[in-house]
Protein backbone atom coordinates (compact mmCIF):
# COMPACT_ATOMS: atom_id res chain seq x y z
CA UNK A 1 0.00 0.00 0.00
CA UNK A 2 1.19 3.51 -0.81
CA UNK A 3 2.31 5.63 2.16
CA UNK A 4 -0.22 7.88 3.86
CA UNK A 5 1.48 11.09 2.71
CA UNK A 6 0.84 10.16 -0.94
CA UNK A 7 -2.88 9.83 -0.30
CA UNK A 8 -2.84 13.18 1.50
CA UNK A 9 -0.94 14.87 -1.33
CA UNK A 10 -3.44 13.55 -3.88
CA UNK A 11 -6.20 14.89 -1.67
CA UNK A 12 -4.43 18.28 -1.48
CA UNK A 13 -4.04 18.41 -5.29
CA UNK A 14 -7.73 17.66 -5.85
CA UNK A 15 -8.74 20.23 -3.23
CA UNK A 16 -6.59 22.91 -4.87
CA UNK A 17 -8.06 22.09 -8.28
CA UNK A 18 -11.50 22.56 -6.73
CA UNK A 19 -10.41 25.94 -5.37
CA UNK A 20 -9.13 26.97 -8.82
CA UNK A 21 -12.48 26.00 -10.33
CA UNK A 22 -14.52 27.89 -7.76
CA UNK A 23 -12.40 31.03 -8.20
CA UNK A 24 -12.06 31.04 -11.99
CA UNK A 25 -15.36 29.79 -13.43
CA UNK A 26 -18.52 31.88 -13.77
CA UNK A 27 -20.92 29.08 -14.62
CA UNK A 28 -22.75 28.34 -11.35
CA UNK A 29 -23.16 24.64 -12.19
CA UNK A 30 -19.42 24.16 -12.72
CA UNK A 31 -18.68 26.08 -9.50
CA UNK A 32 -21.01 23.61 -7.82
CA UNK A 33 -19.17 20.61 -9.30
CA UNK A 34 -15.89 22.02 -8.03
CA UNK A 35 -17.36 22.25 -4.52
CA UNK A 36 -18.28 18.56 -4.85
CA UNK A 37 -14.66 17.85 -5.87
CA UNK A 38 -13.41 19.62 -2.73
CA UNK A 39 -15.80 17.59 -0.54
CA UNK A 40 -14.54 14.40 -2.18
CA UNK A 41 -10.89 15.26 -1.67
CA UNK A 42 -11.55 15.68 2.05
CA UNK A 43 -13.38 12.32 2.03
CA UNK A 44 -10.28 10.73 0.53
CA UNK A 45 -8.04 12.05 3.28
CA UNK A 46 -10.51 10.86 5.94
CA UNK A 47 -10.65 7.33 4.52
CA UNK A 48 -6.85 7.25 4.27
CA UNK A 49 -6.45 8.35 7.89
CA UNK A 50 -9.04 5.79 9.00
CA UNK A 51 -7.12 3.02 7.25
CA UNK A 52 -3.71 4.02 8.58
CA UNK A 53 -4.93 4.61 12.14
CA UNK A 54 -6.83 1.28 12.38
CA UNK A 55 -10.01 3.21 13.02
CA UNK A 56 -13.52 3.15 11.59
CA UNK A 57 -14.55 6.68 12.56
CA UNK A 58 -13.22 8.19 9.33
CA UNK A 59 -15.41 5.95 7.19
CA UNK A 60 -18.49 6.79 9.27
CA UNK A 61 -17.67 10.49 8.84
CA UNK A 62 -17.37 10.00 5.06
CA UNK A 63 -20.77 8.30 5.04
CA UNK A 64 -22.29 11.31 6.81
CA UNK A 65 -20.46 13.79 4.52
CA UNK A 66 -21.92 12.00 1.50
CA UNK A 67 -25.42 12.31 2.98
CA UNK A 68 -24.90 16.03 3.49
CA UNK A 69 -23.48 16.36 -0.04
CA UNK A 70 -26.53 14.66 -1.53
CA UNK A 71 -28.90 16.98 0.35
CA UNK A 72 -26.75 19.97 -0.60
CA UNK A 73 -26.81 19.09 -4.30
CA UNK A 74 -30.59 18.73 -4.28
CA UNK A 75 -31.13 22.10 -2.60
CA UNK A 76 -28.36 23.84 -4.55
CA UNK A 77 -29.62 22.73 -7.94
CA UNK A 78 -33.15 23.78 -6.93
CA UNK A 79 -31.71 27.21 -6.10
CA UNK A 80 -29.99 27.36 -9.50
CA UNK A 81 -33.28 26.50 -11.23
CA UNK A 82 -35.08 29.19 -9.23
CA UNK A 83 -32.40 31.80 -10.03
CA UNK A 84 -32.47 30.87 -13.73
CA UNK A 85 -36.24 31.39 -13.79
CA UNK A 86 -35.84 34.87 -12.39
CA UNK A 87 -32.70 36.09 -14.20
CA UNK A 88 -32.45 33.89 -17.32
CA UNK A 89 -28.77 33.34 -16.50
CA UNK A 90 -26.60 31.35 -14.12
CA UNK A 91 -23.59 33.62 -14.31
CA UNK A 92 -22.36 33.96 -10.72
CA UNK A 93 -21.34 37.57 -11.42
CA UNK A 94 -24.96 38.50 -12.03
CA UNK A 95 -26.11 37.22 -8.64
CA UNK A 96 -25.56 40.47 -6.77
CA UNK A 97 -29.09 41.38 -5.67
CA UNK A 98 -28.13 41.20 -2.00
CA UNK A 99 -25.00 43.32 -2.39
CA UNK A 100 -26.71 46.41 -0.99
CA UNK B 1 13.31 8.68 -9.31
CA UNK B 2 14.41 5.24 -8.21
CA UNK B 3 12.29 5.49 -5.08
CA UNK B 4 9.24 6.67 -7.07
CA UNK B 5 9.64 3.63 -9.35
CA UNK B 6 9.72 1.34 -6.33
CA UNK B 7 6.53 2.88 -4.94
CA UNK B 8 4.88 2.55 -8.34
CA UNK B 9 5.78 -1.14 -8.72
CA UNK B 10 4.63 -1.88 -5.16
CA UNK B 11 1.21 -0.34 -5.73
CA UNK B 12 0.45 0.47 -9.37
CA UNK B 13 -3.34 0.71 -8.90
CA UNK B 14 -3.19 3.69 -6.57
CA UNK B 15 -0.77 5.71 -8.72
CA UNK B 16 -2.61 5.00 -11.98
CA UNK B 17 -5.96 6.01 -10.55
CA UNK B 18 -4.44 9.00 -8.75
CA UNK B 19 -3.00 10.29 -12.03
CA UNK B 20 -6.28 9.69 -13.84
CA UNK B 21 -8.23 11.46 -11.10
CA UNK B 22 -6.03 14.55 -11.39
CA UNK B 23 -6.26 14.57 -15.21
CA UNK B 24 -10.04 14.19 -15.17
CA UNK B 25 -10.36 16.91 -12.52
CA UNK B 26 -8.31 19.33 -14.67
CA UNK B 27 -10.45 18.45 -17.72
CA UNK B 28 -13.59 18.98 -15.62
CA UNK B 29 -12.73 22.55 -14.76
CA UNK B 30 -11.44 23.54 -18.21
CA UNK B 31 -14.38 22.29 -20.31
CA UNK B 32 -16.62 24.97 -21.82
CA UNK B 33 -19.68 22.79 -22.06
CA UNK B 34 -21.13 21.86 -18.64
CA UNK B 35 -22.29 18.46 -19.95
CA UNK B 36 -18.67 17.43 -20.54
CA UNK B 37 -17.76 18.85 -17.14
CA UNK B 38 -20.40 16.62 -15.52
CA UNK B 39 -19.05 13.56 -17.34
CA UNK B 40 -15.47 14.30 -16.24
CA UNK B 41 -16.67 14.92 -12.68
CA UNK B 42 -18.14 11.43 -12.67
CA UNK B 43 -14.93 9.92 -14.06
CA UNK B 44 -12.96 11.67 -11.29
CA UNK B 45 -15.27 10.19 -8.70
CA UNK B 46 -14.93 6.74 -10.28
CA UNK B 47 -11.15 7.01 -9.86
CA UNK B 48 -11.64 8.05 -6.23
CA UNK B 49 -13.87 5.03 -5.75
CA UNK B 50 -11.09 2.79 -7.08
CA UNK B 51 -8.68 4.46 -4.64
CA UNK B 52 -11.08 3.65 -1.79
CA UNK B 53 -10.83 0.02 -2.88
CA UNK B 54 -7.03 0.19 -2.53
CA UNK B 55 -7.66 1.45 1.03
CA UNK B 56 -9.99 -1.52 1.62
CA UNK B 57 -12.99 0.69 2.28
CA UNK B 58 -15.37 -1.27 0.07
CA UNK B 59 -18.60 0.12 1.47
CA UNK B 60 -17.48 3.72 0.91
CA UNK B 61 -16.34 2.80 -2.63
CA UNK B 62 -19.74 1.32 -3.48
CA UNK B 63 -21.78 4.19 -2.11
CA UNK B 64 -19.42 6.63 -3.84
CA UNK B 65 -20.43 5.09 -7.17
CA UNK B 66 -24.10 4.79 -6.19
CA UNK B 67 -24.50 8.32 -4.84
CA UNK B 68 -22.28 10.27 -7.22
CA UNK B 69 -22.87 8.51 -10.53
CA UNK B 70 -26.32 7.23 -9.71
CA UNK B 71 -27.90 10.23 -8.10
CA UNK B 72 -25.80 13.37 -8.28
CA UNK B 73 -24.68 13.12 -11.92
CA UNK B 74 -28.24 12.46 -13.09
CA UNK B 75 -29.37 15.50 -11.11
CA UNK B 76 -26.63 17.67 -12.64
CA UNK B 77 -27.30 16.49 -16.21
CA UNK B 78 -31.04 16.89 -15.67
CA UNK B 79 -30.64 20.51 -14.57
CA UNK B 80 -28.17 21.29 -17.40
CA UNK B 81 -30.54 19.89 -20.00
CA UNK B 82 -33.66 21.35 -18.36
CA UNK B 83 -32.18 24.85 -18.46
CA UNK B 84 -30.65 24.17 -21.89
CA UNK B 85 -27.21 25.38 -20.83
CA UNK B 86 -25.39 23.39 -23.52
CA UNK B 87 -23.22 26.32 -24.52
CA UNK B 88 -23.98 29.66 -22.98
CA UNK B 89 -22.37 32.36 -25.09
CA UNK B 90 -22.73 35.17 -22.56
CA UNK B 91 -20.89 33.15 -19.90
CA UNK B 92 -17.46 34.53 -20.73
CA UNK B 93 -15.06 33.14 -18.18
CA UNK B 94 -12.60 35.20 -16.19
CA UNK B 95 -9.37 36.06 -17.93
CA UNK B 96 -6.22 38.05 -17.29
CA UNK B 97 -4.96 38.92 -13.79
CA UNK B 98 -7.98 37.54 -11.90
CA UNK B 99 -7.33 34.06 -13.26
CA UNK B 100 -3.62 34.10 -12.41
CA UNK B 101 -4.22 35.52 -8.94
CA UNK B 102 -6.70 32.75 -8.13
CA UNK B 103 -4.33 30.11 -9.51
CA UNK B 104 -1.55 31.52 -7.34
CA UNK B 105 -3.84 31.37 -4.29
CA UNK B 106 -4.67 27.74 -5.04
CA UNK B 107 -1.00 26.89 -5.58
CA UNK B 108 -0.08 28.52 -2.27
CA UNK B 109 -2.77 26.42 -0.59
CA UNK B 110 -1.37 23.27 -2.22
CA UNK B 111 2.17 24.05 -1.06
CA UNK B 112 0.91 24.77 2.43
CA UNK B 113 -0.98 21.47 2.70
CA UNK B 114 1.94 19.60 1.13
CA UNK B 115 4.39 21.04 3.63
CA UNK B 116 2.01 20.20 6.46
CA UNK B 117 2.00 16.53 5.42
CA UNK B 118 5.81 16.56 5.20
CA UNK B 119 6.87 18.50 8.28
CA UNK B 120 4.41 18.38 11.16
CA UNK B 121 3.21 14.88 10.57
CA UNK B 122 2.33 13.30 13.86
CA UNK B 123 0.25 10.15 13.67
CA UNK B 124 -2.15 9.62 16.59
CA UNK B 125 -3.05 6.61 18.68
CA UNK B 126 -4.13 3.42 16.92
CA UNK B 127 -7.85 2.67 16.93
CA UNK B 128 -9.79 -0.49 17.71
CA UNK B 129 -10.26 -1.75 14.15
CA UNK B 130 -7.04 -3.15 12.66
CA UNK B 131 -7.38 -4.34 9.06
CA UNK B 132 -7.16 -8.04 9.94
CA UNK B 133 -10.19 -7.70 12.19
CA UNK B 134 -12.17 -5.87 9.51
CA UNK B 135 -11.23 -8.46 6.89
CA UNK B 136 -12.49 -11.19 9.17
CA UNK B 137 -15.92 -9.67 9.79
CA UNK B 138 -16.39 -7.64 6.62
CA UNK B 139 -16.27 -3.91 6.05
CA UNK B 140 -20.02 -3.44 5.60
CA UNK B 141 -20.87 -5.33 8.78
CA UNK B 142 -18.47 -3.25 10.88
CA UNK B 143 -19.86 0.03 9.51
CA UNK B 144 -23.44 -1.18 9.91
CA UNK B 145 -22.83 -2.20 13.51
CA UNK B 146 -21.24 1.13 14.37
CA UNK B 147 -24.03 3.11 12.69
CA UNK B 148 -26.65 1.21 14.68
CA UNK B 149 -24.86 1.49 18.04
CA UNK B 150 -22.24 4.16 18.64
CA UNK B 151 -23.27 6.53 15.83
CA UNK B 152 -27.03 6.08 16.06
CA UNK B 153 -27.82 9.77 16.66
CA UNK B 154 -25.72 11.10 13.75
CA UNK B 155 -27.37 8.46 11.56
CA UNK B 156 -30.86 9.58 12.58
CA UNK B 157 -29.94 13.24 12.12
CA UNK B 158 -28.67 12.41 8.62
CA UNK B 159 -32.05 10.89 7.76
CA UNK B 160 -33.87 14.00 8.99
CA UNK B 161 -31.43 16.14 6.97
CA UNK B 162 -32.24 14.18 3.80
CA UNK B 163 -35.96 14.66 4.41
CA UNK B 164 -35.45 18.40 4.93
CA UNK B 165 -33.33 18.58 1.79
CA UNK B 166 -36.08 16.91 -0.22
CA UNK B 167 -38.80 19.23 1.12
CA UNK B 168 -36.56 22.27 0.66
CA UNK B 169 -35.71 21.38 -2.94
CA UNK B 170 -39.38 20.99 -3.83
CA UNK B 171 -40.40 24.26 -2.18
CA UNK B 172 -37.52 26.29 -3.67
CA UNK B 173 -37.98 25.06 -7.22
CA UNK B 174 -41.77 25.41 -7.20
CA UNK B 175 -43.21 28.16 -9.40
CA UNK B 176 -44.54 31.15 -7.48
CA UNK B 177 -48.29 31.40 -7.50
Amino acid sequence: MAPLSHYLILSAILFSLGVVGVLTRRNAIIVFMCIELMLNSVNLSMVAFARFLDSMDGQIAVFLVMTVAAAEVAVGLALIVAIYRKKESINVDEMHTMQG
Amino acid sequence: MEIMMQYFIANPAFYCFAGLAVIFAILMLTMENPVYSAIFMVLTFFCLSAIYITLEAEFIAVIQVLVYTGAIMVLFLFVIMLLNLGRDANLSEYSGPMKYISMAIAFALLVQIGLATKVTFNIGDKGMYPIEKIRQVGNVEVIGGLLMSEYLYPFEIASILLLLGMVGAIIISKKNQ
